[in-house]
């Protein structure tokens, strides 16, 4: 035993440490270290410069919307000399139908054509046997009321044209009449290939200066004037037609679809969403949690081209048997909005019940004290001291449903629309966003450039909802 | 005797509002239901379209081609069968499927430098310029039989000989449910419209190109795009996710400039994915074209990584604080260099932590097709993508261009892709759940 004890360290196998990078222990900085530091940091900077990149592309490229411009040959509808029909009977301000006398063959109108009864100028919408259903008071005309036998005056749109020949020492440039309005001091307009400044107008005689884009030319007389058309930041807030053929860009119509088809998803995803993590929060057992949550997870893991599938061939037809019958169209805003409001519940309810669960137990704990039902201490403790994070979870679920897009793309419709009926086909911004780009474009045409205004309106709307959700998790978080 | 409580009175009140909590108990287990109940809604209704009878018509009946059926022939018989049918034929045949130069140099290269396979000696130095008359059709079905499988010569026949083609398709829930009135449609069609039971998702789906014939599409080059663009996504950014995440745990102070960085990642991740095809598009197609080859797979691997990256910090992040400091502390203790404790002590604890993020930037990848659209994914491609710089297709956006087609049958297409892409994606989640868990015990 003793001599077990005593047995002495083997000397051969001694642990020899060898000092062999002396600096390292004096401290002394590599250069490989600062090297790598400097590397990591370029990545982690990755994503800043994706920040600047995407801000910079947006609003470049939108810069050169606003700055593109587009020729259209100027034209407005002017009615022909002679009555076609009559009207029988007379009609009030508010009447949409009117009754005619045909004098003449039955076909002479058209679908969309503009007439002329007095001052007023109507678009057919319609046109029924012996009838003619309009719009009224169009082209900024005033809707008065028609007497029995007023002359109905077809209108055809007539393209703006020089009167005179033009030579290049001209600087005037006479329209036909009743033109003069259709222009402003200040445009472009474009006769052959010669661009022209308008810098006074007086009637229809219009002061040009000569030879802003191309060569000074003569021009016969007769010739097309195309008008410059260029989109201003107003036009795009405010007019309610997207166009891009006849150059109207009015973002209303996508923005409209897109908050009404957000609108319906919230409808469906907060309730469902917040009373899914109000049970999972404070009812569930752990295997019912067990169970439930990795399903939720599954549904905010389907990609959102399968919901978009889901809505087009589930939804809609199932809307069209139970509830709209023929109302609701083959594509349409509500069902793409249901859709919708599936695919945000996960993430809402996710994050609704990270906010409940963080509230202390004290607090709950207190009141059940006070003689509270559960339900009582969940809406009225719980909830008020969750608000900031559930508000926050609502917030960006509104944002992820804007900017969610392959649903609306498949199943909201393919066009703008402006229109609040929710049975209705519509396009939204990241749908219109998809479909232009979809084609193949060309680089810097007025298409191209468009969709990264709408591009830009729709990082502006998604980014403020952003900030603001972090703004208010933090401001009015409640601190225990 | 009047401030004492009524005990009546407070009994109700208990009552009424045990029954109201009691009540939202259930309306929230309620809606817990739903939510549970759409998801196999969801489902359903996407395997409801995979099965189901079609109606197909066809030129001839594949019993007067050959006694047996055409599944137990050999390749030999199978390309006598087209050398029948249709001589003519024959060489495009060859061509679409076993061509490996450009196709306008095909015909005047020798069939041993222009065949993509086995060539039989004697015709090995013939082009198909040389072969005329008779001898080109028998040519080239000795081809077609040294080089198909029996299954590809069978549809092969089923396109060019049978011309079947599908007129009506129902979904699994009618087929089971109005059988009756289905067989009595079919049988009353003048077409002479022949009804079968048919499983979309089948072999031919999975490996054939896309067509604009839906009994002859299929998602081959999409799934190999797809494959291919997640590959290169990967390669990109791991290695930038990790490094962000590294700098932002380990090496970053405390100071504004790495505030800056942090909500920036955050904002990013609520950024629309449809807004990164757009940087993608300016950026990578056009600016970078000359290096990117513009509309490429590498344009669109480098979008997705911008767009997954946020996800990939953020996971790494958590894994590497998961690392206990200890660990670090007895790394410096040693004398490790920084550059020594991360790369050597903190990746590889914090790695099952890292992969599980990475697998979930993939999953968010593998689904993503607005980007992709934006950046120029293309349906009409029918070559399997070759380099990074190959246009390419994704199987999303197969999906979103079958289910906008008006033919009602390329709905069921598309439903049975919709099903490869969602055993693909469940397959990818179930190894980061597998990853986690043994991360979870090893900790323990």
């Amino acid at each position: 035993m003793a001599s077990e004890q005593a047995q002495p360290i083997p000397t051969g196998t001694a642990v020899d440490i060898k000092l062999k990078a002396k600096s390292d222990l004096r401290g002394q900085p590599r250069p490989g270290e600062k090297i790598i530091g400097g590397i990591l940091m370029a990545c982690g900077a990755i994503s800043v410069l994706t920040t600047v990149g995407i801000v910079l592309v947006l609003l470049s490229q939108t810069i050169l919307f606003f700055q593109s411009r587009a020729w259209l040959v100027a034209r407005q509808p002017i009615a022909t000399e002679t009555a076609l029909a009559t009207v029988t009977g007379g009609f009030s301000d508010a009447d949409t139908e009117i009754r005619i006398a045909y004098s003449n063959e039955s076909s002479v109108f058209q679908q969309g054509q503009h007439i002329l009864i007095g001052d007023e100028i109507m678009t057919i919408t319609d046109r029924p046997r012996g009838r003619l259903i309009v719009t009224r008071g169009d082209l900024g005309t005033f809707i008065t009321p028609h007497d029995a036998d007023a002359p109905i005056y077809p209108m055809t749109e007539v393209a703006a044209g020089i009167v005179d020949a033009m030579q290049p020492d001209d600087l005037d440039v006479t329209v036909n009449t009743g033109f003069g309005k259709l222009f402003s001091v200040g445009q472009d307009i474009k006769i052959g290939a010669e661009v022209l400044r308008i810098i006074d107008i007086d009637g229809d005689l219009l002061a040009v200066e000569r030879g802003i884009e191309g060569s000074v030319v003569p021009h016969t007389a007769g010739s097309d004037i195309e008008a410059e058309d260029r989109p201003t930041v107003i036009e795009f807030l405010t007019s309610t037609v997207w166009q891009p053929i006849s150059g109207q860009f009015g973002i209303l119509p996508l923005l409209t679809a897109t908050m009404l088809t957000s609108l319906v998803a919230m409808l469906v995803a907060v309730p469902l969403g917040m009373s899914t993590a109000i049970y999972l929060a404070e009812y569930a057992t752990p295997r019912v949690r067990g169970i439930v949550k990795p399903i939720l997870e599954v549904l905010a893991g389907v990609p959102t081209v399968v919901y978009g599938f889901f809505a087009l061939t589930f939804i809609t037809p199932a809307l069209k048997t139970l509830f709209f019958g023929d109302a609701i169209n083959f594509t349409n805003m509500l069902s793409a909005g249901l859709a919708m409001g599936i695919l945000i519940t996960p993430l809402i309810s996710s994050m609704c019940e990270d906010a409940i669960s963080a509230v202390p137990r004290a607090l709950r704990e207190a009141s059940y004290g006070l003689g509270a039902t559960k339900f009582e201490t969940t809406i009225q403790i719980v909830l008020p001291a969750a608000i900031s994070g559930i508000s926050a979870a609502l917030i960006i679920g509104l944002s992820r449903a804007v900017g969610e897009t392959m649903i609306v793309a498949l199943a909201s419709g393919a066009g703008p629309n402006f229109t609040f009926n929710l049975l209705a086909s519509a396009e939204t911004m990241t749908g219109h966003i998809v479909r232009i780009s979809g084609g193949d474009l060309s680089y810097g045409s007025i298409d191209y450039v468009s969709i990264f205004a709408v591009g830009a309106a729709l990082f502006v709307i998604t980014f403020t909802l952003n900030l603001l959700s972090g703004y208010i998790a933090n401001r009015l978080r409640e601190r225990y | 005797m009047s401030n004492l409580v009524d005990v009546g009175v407070y009994r109700s009140g208990v009552i009424r509002r045990n029954w109201s909590a009691l009540l939202m108990q259930r309306f929230y287990l309620g809606t817990l239901v739903i939510a549970i109940f759409i998801l196999f809604l969801l489902l359903f209704s996407i395997i409801n379209q995979t099965i189901g009878y079609i109606s197909v018509t066809q030129a001839i009946k594949a019993e007067q081609l050959s006694a047996q059926p055409l599944e137990t022939l050999t390749s030999e018989e199978l390309a006598n069968i087209l050398l029948e049918q249709t001589p003519r034929l024959l060489l495009v045949m060859v061509r679409d499927n076993l061509n490996k130069v450009a196709t306008d140099q095909f015909t005047s290269t020798a069939l041993k430098d222009g065949i993509n396979g086995t060539v039989p000696a004697d015709l090995a130095d013939l082009t198909p310029r040389d072969l005329t008359g008779d001898a080109g059709p028998a040519a080239y079905a000795r081809l077609l039989a040294a080089n198909l499988t029996p299954d590809q010569l069978v549809s092969l026949i089923e396109v060019n000989v049978l011309k079947v083609e599908i007129e009506q398709s129902w979904s699994l829930w009618e087929s089971l449910t109005q059988k009756a009135e289905i067989e009595a449609e079919v049988a009353a069609s003048e077409t002479g419209e022949e009804l079968r039971f048919h499983s979309w998702l089948n072999t031919k789906l999975l490996t054939q190109r896309n067509s604009q014939r839906v009994e002859e599409a299929g998602i081959g080059p999409a799934l190999a795009g797809t494959a291919y663009l997640l590959a290169l996504t990967v390669l990109i950014s791991l290695p930038l996710g990790v490094g962000a995440a590294i700098y932002l745990e380990e090496y970053a102070q405390e100071n504004f400039l790495n505030r800056l960085l942090e909500t920036n990642i955050r904002n990013l991740a609520g950024v629309p994915s449809i807004i990164y095809g757009m940087l993608g598009l300016t950026v990578f197609v056009n600016t970078f074209s000359s290096i990117t080859q513009g509309r490429s797979i590498l344009s669109g691997a480098l979008t997705l990584s911008l767009l997954i990256l946020p996800i990939i910090i953020t996971n790494s992040r958590e894994a590497l604080r998961a690392v206990p400091s200890p660990i670090r502390e007895a790394s410096y203790g040693l004398g490790a260099t920084k550059w020594q404790t991360v790369s050597r002590q903190v990746l590889p604890a914090a790695l099952p932590g890292i992969l599980t993020g990475l697998i979930l930037g993939v999953s968010r990848a593998i689904g993503e097709t607005a980007p992709l659209i934006v950046i120029g994914a293309t349906n009409s491609i029918s070559t399997y993508p070759d380099s990074p710089f190959s246009r390419f297709a994704v199987l999303p956006f197969t999906i979103y261009n079958w289910s906008s087609q008006p033919d009602a049958a390329f709905k069921n297409a598309s439903s049975a892709a919709i099903v490869v892409l969602l055993i693909a994606l469940l397959s990818i989640n179930s190894v980061a759940i597998i990853l986690r868990n043994r991360a979870v015990s090893k900790r323990v």
